[in-house]
């Protein structure tokens, strides 16, 4: 009975102990190891919801951003839930005579600062999913983005954008 | 030899005999109408004088004509006014100055009425005679006119803007003044002919003119009243104004192609939009953008002294071809819907005075020989001008006819001008109050489907189509709403599409006179994010195949101005809704 019970016991800490191994403070790591961290969490992002955007080309493009009144990075919905939290972007650059992404990267990860948990990811064609750490999203394949190729000479049309 | 009595009788007799001589030759001289048949009296003066010899009782009037000063017949001329008849106008001279004038009105045993700078009773014919400088043709030739004749203006016929206060239709009445040329061998029959034709032209110059404002009403003047428009559909009284003047300006233009008509003028009965509430007379005059346009023969002459020969390249006042044509169009050769632009032809060469009338043809370079006359006339200082409002967009090319007056038969210039009338920029309609009402109107279905599809994620886009009017107003079609779509997946995304020729007005593309509304640009709504799935974020803006379809025309998106993601309010202060615009900012021309 003591045998079932402590086996009881180890089976419902696992979950928690699980969780206690995802959360990093991404501050609080060495230059080096902040961006091998930023970056294995992003590769594994991309991979996940879309692994057609996945490109090889390095360094990542990493910026750190502290959302505030004034931030003209974030978006509204990251302001009003968020602000004054600190996050990196990690973006991942593409060969630009091969394909055109109108946003400039092929992917884009954000990850928490003081967790190092992916909050979202943006694709190069603009569409996105947010939340993504949340299982029920994480595990369900509709949130998976599709890849389509745009021909560099895309670049002209999105010119007709003023923005 | 002669006794003293007979020499004295003699002396009686001869002193009687010069005395009888002297008499006869004081009685020659005062036969006012015998000086004028030896003066150099030109073709109108002859026809005066004969003319006013035929009415009864001429002696006396003559001699007060007279007493006033010196006439002048050879500077008489006709005026037709709706509003005040036809008058037969005489000037009177004290030395270098026109002191008086004579109106001898076209009506049976009418007497001849004089008036001076100092009279104070006076019909009202007189002060509109004045008050539409009539009297610039004497002005024109040199004559000096007194300046309190020149000072004389209308009572109380003036609409004041008080009246006009409130929102459109505004009533803008004008007094018409034509002045023609008093004919050669002229009767009171060619006069009654003349006045009817030219009735009739100020009623086809109207009509004509409504075909570029299709918002102005108008009263036919008939014979006894003034030219009454009616402005409708404009947002303001300053608009109202500039409209009734154009409209006046086409419609007088019109008139202007009688060959027997100088000078046309529009009194502006209306107090001026800078004149505000505070009344005050307001008289204008219709420049029509002829050439025989009143007032301006100094400007129009050093003007065509600045342009030169297309030909010889020499100035057109010494261009050594036989006859040249030069055709410009202004303010540009680019020209903007529901705008004024003038063609103006400019006449060179040695025959250039030979040049009777011309007439303008266009067409689009895209039907090339498929020309539209659109207006001709007599030249003054060997130049013609004719106001249009452009309402086809397209590449124009204008040619000049002509005909010499040893020739009736139309000859046509080598020189052709190219000009475009372009659609207008998207900027001018981006920001129209009804553009984005109608915007405001297409996201209030857009939000409405999404809310009552909520538990199914969809959503749907909403457009229309951007018209300009020819009255220069905007308004907005709505098309086909969009396919609807599910916001239940990464990249889902609404889509909106339709063709501009299921929704342009059909017609003859080549017609300079072209009066349909035109589809300038679209406009499409996106949708909230409030009820998609959980976790889905979206951009904002134009989309790619947004941007595709507005290669050819200006495209406008009602979207939000930041990123959104599912669960983001639709109404978000955060987040504001704005217009996008995307594509060309002018549609392209095609036609």
């Amino acid at each position: 009975m003591k045998t079932l019970l402590f086996i009881a016991m180890i089976l419902m800490a696992i979950p928690g102990m699980a969780q206690q191994k995802k959360t990093v403070n991404v501050d609080s790591l060495s230059e080096k190891k902040r961006t091998e961290y930023l970056t294995k969490v992003a590769e594994k992002v991309v991979k996940h919801f879309g692994p057609g955007y996945y490109r090889k080309i390095r360094p990542l493009v990493i910026d750190k951003i502290t959302i505030t009144p004034q931030d003209t990075i974030s978006p509204p919905y990251m302001k009003r839930e968020f602000m004054g939290r600190t996050y990196y972007r990690v973006r991942f650059p593409y060969d630009e005579n091969y394909e055109f992404f109108p946003l400039g990267y092929a992917a884009e990860v954000i990850i928490w600062a003081d967790t190092g948990i992916a909050y979202s990811v943006v694709f190069g064609n603009e569409f996105g999913v947010v939340d993504i750490n949340n299982p029920k999203i994480y595990n369900d394949s509709r949130y998976i983005m599709q890849y389509e190729w745009q021909p560099p000479e895309t670049r002209e049309l999105y010119k007709l954008i003023h923005r | 030899m002669m006794r003293k009595n007979d020499v004295f009788r003699l002396g009686l007799s001869l002193c009687i005999l010069i005395a009888s001589y002297s008499c006869q030759d004081d009685e020659y001289e005062d036969n006012s109408f015998n000086k004028y048949y030896n003066a150099n009296l030109n073709m109108v003066g002859q026809a005066f004088i004969q003319n006013v010899e035929s009415t009864p009782a001429w002696e006396t009037q003559w001699a007060t004509v007279e007493k006033a000063g010196n006439p002048h017949p050879n500077e008489v001329f006709c005026v037709y006014s709706p509003s005040h008849g036809t008058f037969t106008v005489l000037p009177v001279l004290e030395g270098e100055e026109i002191t008086h004038v004579v109106f001898y009105p076209m009506t049976e045993n009418s007497e001849p009425l004089i008036i001076d700078g100092d009279t104070e009773d006076y019909p009202e014919y007189v002060r509109g005679f004045f008050q539409a400088q009539c009297y610039a043709t004497w002005e024109e030739h040199q004559l000096k006119v007194d300046r309190k004749l020149k000072t004389f203006v209308y009572n109380d016929s003036i609409v004041p803007a008080m009246r006009m206060a409130n929102p459109s239709p505004y009533f803008l009445p004008a007094d018409i003044w034509v002045s023609f040329t008093y004919y050669y061998n002229a009767t009171w029959t060619n006069l009654y002919v003349c006045r009817a034709e030219i009735g009739k032209h100020v009623e086809n110059g109207l009509i004509i003119a409504k075909r570029s404002f299709p918002n102005v009403l108008f009263d036919f003047p008939g014979t006894t009243h003034n030219v009454d428009l009616i402005v409708q559909n404009v947002a303001t009284y300053e608009i109202a104004s500039e409209t009734a003047i154009k409209f006046l300006d086409i419609a007088m233009n019109h008139v202007r192609t009688l060959n027997y008509v100088q000078r046309v003028w529009a009194v502006y009965c209306w107090t001026p939009p800078s004149g505000g509430a505070s009344g005050g007379y307001y008289g204008g005059f219709s420049n029509g953008g002829s050439g025989k346009d009143s007032g301006k023969g100094d400007d129009l002459a050093s003007e065509y002294e600045e342009r030169f020969c297309p030909v010889c390249h020499k100035r057109m006042s010494e261009c050594t071809c036989a006859i040249s044509f030069r055709i410009e169009v202004s303010p540009n050769n680019e020209v903007e819907l529901a705008k004024h632009y003038d063609i103006s032809v400019y006449i060179g060469g040695e025959m250039r005075s030979e040049v009777a009338n011309v007439f303008i043809e266009m067409t689009k370079t895209k039907y090339p020989n498929h020309w539209v006359r659109i207006g001709g006339g007599q030249p003054l200082h060997y130049t013609y001008k004719q106001t249009m409002m452009a309402f086809n967009p397209g590449e124009w090319v204008v040619q000049v006819g002509f005909q010499l007056k040893s020739d009736p038969t139309i000859g046509y210039s080598t020189s052709t001008t190219k000009f475009k009338v372009l659609y207008p920029h998207v900027d001018d309609f981006k920001n129209d109050p009804i553009v984005v009402s109608f915007f405001e109107d297409l996201w209030t279905k857009c939000v409405s489907f999404a809310e009552s599809h909520q538990s199914t994620h969809e959503v749907r886009e909403f457009g229309a189509f951007v018209f300009l009017n020819p009255d220069g107003s905007y308004s907005c079609t709505e098309v086909e709403p969009g396919p609807i779509v599910a916001l239940d997946h990464a990249g889902a995304h609404g889509t909106i599409s339709a063709s501009t020729g299921d929704y342009e007005y059909p017609s003859y593309w080549n017609d300079p006179f072209r009066q349909k509304p035109l589809i300038v640009g679209t406009m499409h709504t996106h949708y909230p994010a409030t009820w998609a799935a959980e976790g889905i974020h979206f951009p904002v803006g134009p989309s790619k195949k947004d941007i595709e379809f507005a290669q050819k025309i200006p495209g406008l998106v009602y979207d939000y101005t930041n990123k959104i993601k599912a669960g983001d309010a639709a109404d978000n202060p955060e987040n504001p809704l704005k217009i996008w615009d995307y594509g060309v900012k002018r549609r392209v021309l095609e036609d």
